[in-house]
């Protein structure tokens, strides 16, 4: 049905160019000479990409902007938010890079980033690929995947999921049954950050939905020219569903680093940062430290630290992005 | 070959559905908790189908909370919902296709400055957002829920982008030779094209506004105007008793609207279900 | 197909503004349903009220069964002043977060309910102490040491007590039958109470003395013990009060760290995977003692009845058979003013009412804590059960033992951060990461001086 679509716009096209060719014919110069300079000023690219993105511009201005530089001025204060900010200079940015509570944080969060996000987006991959088989019942498999993506960070998820990982839970039980004595995941440094990194995993479901939205844009007709080529399913993903992918994989991995670095729910509600700050993520610390602690200057240095942080990561993906991500725009 | 064909199929459909129950597991447990008192569900956590079945627990929590029922705080909920997702598809379709499409002074800069824009943690914005919508008077109104997504959703209009992005080049220049506006090219060309992206768009920015309860913190008031997902919080207290089972009663409900939106535009994601499929 | 999808998608769109209309006239008229069931209220009111017609606005947190009852409260009030009310209630940390950005804009509740953390919110609160003078804010009925636990050290009234409790030792009579151990007593010491879990865990089912440290209760307790003077925290809360003694502190590294690593007391892992009282090892039976704040204790015995376990109240144990008991009779939350307010004569109305009147606080039941007025106190124990009244009976007992007035009320600005960092240190020392309970107690002291500074100024 949409192979058709250029022929119809070229037909559509055609007979508007042949009525604006008549229409001009008609009309004095004057009024045509006028008409176009406004329509070839509405039709500057420069126009018309500032008419779309106007929303955003315009939304930049009025809710964003304002906010990003208060809070980089608090960032310079002393702003216990009970009382009006008073000015500190640069106190706040020396005191983090010597406050060690802050370098665990960054440390835990980047630890966390590294495992849970790659962890993440290759469940929802495999996932969105291995529910593209099931033809009919693939609604149903693809639902029952996505619904724990809707219940979130709620108190009911925090209590199964801690009773799940918890010592008298079936999962510690398996490990203690092959031999190993007092394991407990939330009283261990080196293991408390695992049940939040599964269950950020266990959310896929969103970059799923993104991932199968990506998968249905590809054509058909790729897999089966491949097909008659006689290219094998191994083949036939990385030489096609990959490159094809890549943009949506980028966004992905874009979006899903900047939430890994500002992981937030999971730990405040399941492990409150312990044991031993070994899940003191950068964003709990942040909270603590402006709603627990009242040091909302402190909480601005490192927010504005921390935005330098994921900006540079962004960064190196989008410059190495042109060797990976296909566009077929740009082809 | 015919058995071989079968046992794999078989092999696949066990792996999915066993692997679904694992990923399951969790949210029948709550399901079922919807039915339990106190006791069992915090003192017998590996139980997952309840002794009794105490129905009591949800017309207990629909009664909601001193003479406001979760009536209203479902209709406040779906309402601000409906109004967000589609501020949210609105402006994520128009800025996307000028920053994916249109050559602009200044594309490369504003989309710099989206994706900076998500990089503030909300914890250290949320103040100062507050103060400018107090000056404006709209503390106490949906306004700040609803009509900030007409503006943009940076997450959805870089993703957005990326479908744009994705869609053959040569579509537009055709109708560009053809003389069609870049006006026309997105309302005939790239906007009907979109349908995967929007559907996307619609079912997750549903449930992460139905989600949301920071928002609604802050900016609505008046028990009357509060919304399911911050209801459910005032049920559980730190320092007095919480009575869970009405609690995910409520929390069960919850699931319903934002699994309707779901199963309403999940077959349009589905190959094979509808002819939509891009061919380029 | 396609045409299909955009056309849902445009219909959803034109329901999205259909409805957009409907919000906001559905907004509007609740409002005017609100007003005009408000309205009647306010004629029947006593005409010689001046403030009727004013608008307060008051907010608190809490669960459920609070939120009904005050809402129940604030509706009678209303009635029978026709002072406007407008409502809010939140959960625990949303309630925070919602008054740090009020604070912010300067513009917080009228009147808010308030925990012992005052201290981070002394300049938005508006002390009291005209409003009692004028005896707008009655206060004949609250005993003088109850009115000034929500006292500031300068003697500025930060609020009134909505309900009074302390902390407190549970325990398990039948654990301690079983294993032949003597019930706590008032003398009881810390290392008692270790012996008694040892013996209890050696002798019976139970897994834990006890599954969970209150890491500020057992630190404010053990330096209140060590002496006259002695504190934690100062009585002003300007700093530490133990005098650089250290003592106190460490016998606490040693007992609760120490059982944590021998496993007579949880690991911190056990100890967060307990969201709730209710899911306490305690009423199972699995575990033989827990400290609470007093006002938990009846819904702790409803949760441990359904296993068939009773519990008893009993002092903290102490240093000493003979030192002070390092206890205190304290405000579980209070009733405050905001310094912005604009209606402060209504604001001290509404505050006087929760405080002193009998059928408000029947409403309210006590839920908060041991209500301050003793008149409401007398009317309220007359109905209680009996594990109520046990309750009841158990604050009165620790209100009348007379070195309670030594131990401090103050938790001070830093107190939130102080109590963060002795449990990263208890968890270290569990850890291991540091040889004796002496050297973990430096090492705490260390980071808690630093943690102060940062407060000061």
């Amino acid at each position: 049905m949409i192979c058709h679509c250029p022929d119809q716009i070229r037909a559509a096209a055609d007979t508007y160019t042949t009525r604006t060719k008549e229409n001009k014919d008609m009309q004095n110069e004057d009024r045509s000479e006028q008409r176009s300079r406004f329509s070839r000023f509405i039709n500057n690219d420069n126009t018309v990409g500032y008419i779309f993105a106007a929303p955003f511009i315009i939304g930049f201005f009025a809710f964003t902007l304002v906010p990003m530089i208060m809070s980089f001025y608090y960032s310079l204060t002393d702003y216990k938010i009970t009382a009006a900010p008073v000015w500190a200079g640069l106190k706040n940015y020396i005191a983090l890079v010597q406050d060690s509570h802050f370098l665990n944080s960054m440390l835990v969060t980047v630890q966390y980033v590294i495992i849970g996000v790659p962890l993440k987006l290759v469940f929802a991959l495999l996932i969105a690929m291995l529910l593209t088989h099931a033809k009919k019942l693939q609604g149903f498999y693809r639902a029952v995947y996505y619904i724990p993506s809707l219940i979130g960070g709620s108190v009911a998820v925090a209590l199964v999921w801690k009773q799940l990982f918890s010592s008298e839970g079936p999962i510690v039980k398996l490990i203690q049954s092959m031999g190993v004595e007092r394991f407990s995941f939330f009283g261990n440094a080196h293991f408390a950050f695992l049940p939040l990194v599964i269950g950020n995993a266990w959310q896929f479901g969103s970059s799923m939905l993104i991932f199968a939205a990506g998968l249905k844009q590809i054509s058909t007709d790729y897999y089966e020219a491949a097909m008659i080529d006689g290219a094998s399913a191994v083949k036939r993903f990385f030489s096609i569903t990959l490159p094809i992918l890549s943009p949506i994989i980028l966004f992905n991995l874009v979006m899903q680093l900047i939430s890994g670095f500002m992981t937030f729910t999971s730990a405040f509600v399941i492990t409150k940062g312990g044991p031993n700050e070994a899940t003191n993520y950068v964003s709990l610390f942040i909270y603590n430290n402006a709603f627990q602690y009242h040091r909302m200057g402190y909480a601005c240095a490192i927010s504005w630290v921390l935005l330098l942080i994921i900006a540079l990561v962004t960064l190196i993906i989008f410059k190495t992005s042109n060797n990976w991500v296909f566009y077929e725009s740009e082809q | 070959m015919k058995t071989k064909r079968l046992i794999s199929d078989i092999i696949y459909h066990a792996f999915i559905i066993g692997l679904g129950f694992l990923m399951i597991y969790p949210v029948l447990w709550m399901v079922f908790g919807s039915f339990k008192n106190n006791v069992e569900i915090l003192q017998h956590t590996e139980r997952l189908l309840p002794t009794v079945w105490r129905w009591e627990n949800f017309p207990k929590g629909w009664a909601g909370f001193g003479g406001t029922s979760f009536s209203v705080f479902f209709k406040n909920s779906i309402i601000i919902s409906l109004i967000a997702t589609a501020g949210t598809v609105v402006s994520g379709t128009l800025v996307a296709y000028a920053l994916a499409r249109v050559p602009f002074k200044g594309r490369q800069l504003w989309f710099n400055i989206m994706i900076l824009t998500m990089l503030l943690p909300g914890q250290v914005i949320m103040i100062p957002q507050y103060l400018i919508f107090r000056k404006m008077g709209l503390v106490g109104t949906i306004v700040p829920l609803t009509l900030t997504k007409f503006f943009g959703v940076p997450f959805f209009i870089y993703m957005t982008m990326q479908f744009i992005k994705g869609l053959p080049r040569e579509l537009d220049e055709a109708a560009m030779i053809d003389g069609c506006s870049r006006y026309s090219i997105f309302s005939r060309i790239i906007l009907p094209l979109l349908g995967p992206s929007v559907i996307t768009m619609i079912v997750i920015q549903f449930y992460w506004v139905w989600d949301d309860f920071m928002g609604p913190l802050l900016y609505l008031n008046r028990p009357k105007t509060y919304t399911v997902s911050y209801a459910i919080k005032l049920f559980a207290d730190a320092t007095s008793t919480t009575d869970y089972g009405p609690m995910f009663a409520m929390s069960t409900l919850s699931l319903v609207p934002v699994f309707t939106i779901f199963l309403i535009f999940n077959r349009y994601l589905m190959d094979g279900v509808t002819a939509g499929s891009v061919k380029g | 197909m396609k045409k299909k999808v955009l056309a849902t998608l445009l219909s959803a769109g034109m329901v999205c503004s259909a409805l957009a209309g409907c919000g906001g006239s559905a907004g509007s008229t609740s409002t005017e349903t609100a007003a005009s069931t408000e309205a009647p209220a306010a004629e029947e009111a006593p005409a010689a009220n001046d403030l009727a017609g004013t608008t307060i606005r008051f907010a608190w947190w809490g669960s459920q069964p609070r939120h009904e009852a005050t809402t129940k409260v604030v509706e009678q009030f209303m009635a029978e002043t026709g002072i406007n009310v407008e409502y809010e209630f939140y959960d625990f940390n949303g309630y925070f977060t919602q008054l740090d950005t009020l604070a912010a804009a300067d513009d917080v509740w009228d009147v808010f309910q308030m925990g012992n953390n005052w201290a981070q919110y002394h300049e938005i609160i508006e002390p009291l102490n005209p409003y009692m003078e004028s005896g707008a804010i009655d206060t004949t009925d609250i005993s003088p040491a109850i009115v000034q636990v929500t006292q500031d050290y300068d003697g500025q009234q930060m609020g009134l007590s909505l309900g009074t409790n302390c902390r407190c030792l549970v325990y398990n009579p039948a654990l301690f039958e079983q294993a032949g151990v003597a019930e706590p007593t008032d003398s009881w010491t810390w290392d008692d109470f270790k012996t008694a879990s040892e013996q209890i865990i050696a002798n019976t089912d139970a897994q834990y003395g006890m599954d969970k440290i209150e890491y500020m209760d057992i630190m404010t307790a053990a330096c209140a013990q060590m002496g006259e003077g002695y504190n934690f925290f100062a009585m002003d809360g300007s700093d530490f009060a133990f005098k650089d003694d250290l003592s106190g502190i460490t016998k606490m590294f040693d007992i609760f760290g120490g059982m944590m690593k021998d496993g007579s007391i949880a690991d911190p892992g056990v100890q967060n995977e307990i969201t709730d009282e209710q899911a306490d090892y305690i009423c199972t039976g699995k575990s033989a003692m827990l400290m609470i704040p007093s006002n938990k204790f009846v819904a702790l015995s409803e949760a441990c009845a359904a296993n068939g376990v009773t519990l008893k109240l009993a002092l903290l144990p102490k240093l000493t058979s003979s030192s002070q008991s390092g206890m205190l009779v304290r405000s579980s939350q209070m009733v405050s003013m905001a310094k912005s307010s604009k209606n402060k004569e209504a604001a001290a109305m509404l505050i006087d009412y929760l405080v002193n009147n009998i059928s408000a606080n029947e409403i309210l039941n006590g839920e908060r804590g041991v209500p301050a007025n003793a008149k409401v106190l007398s009317a309220l124990a007359a109905k209680s059960d009996e594990i109520t009244a046990q309750m009841y009976e158990f604050v009165n007992k620790v209100g009348s033992i007379p070195d309670t007035k030594n131990t401090t009320n103050a938790e001070p600005a830093a107190q939130a951060e102080v109590k963060a960092t002795i449990q990263t240190y208890f968890e270290r020392y569990y850890a291991g990461d540091f040889s004796t309970a002496a050297d973990a107690a430096a090492a705490f002291y260390e980071e808690a001086k630093q943690v102060f500074a940062n407060y000061e100024g």
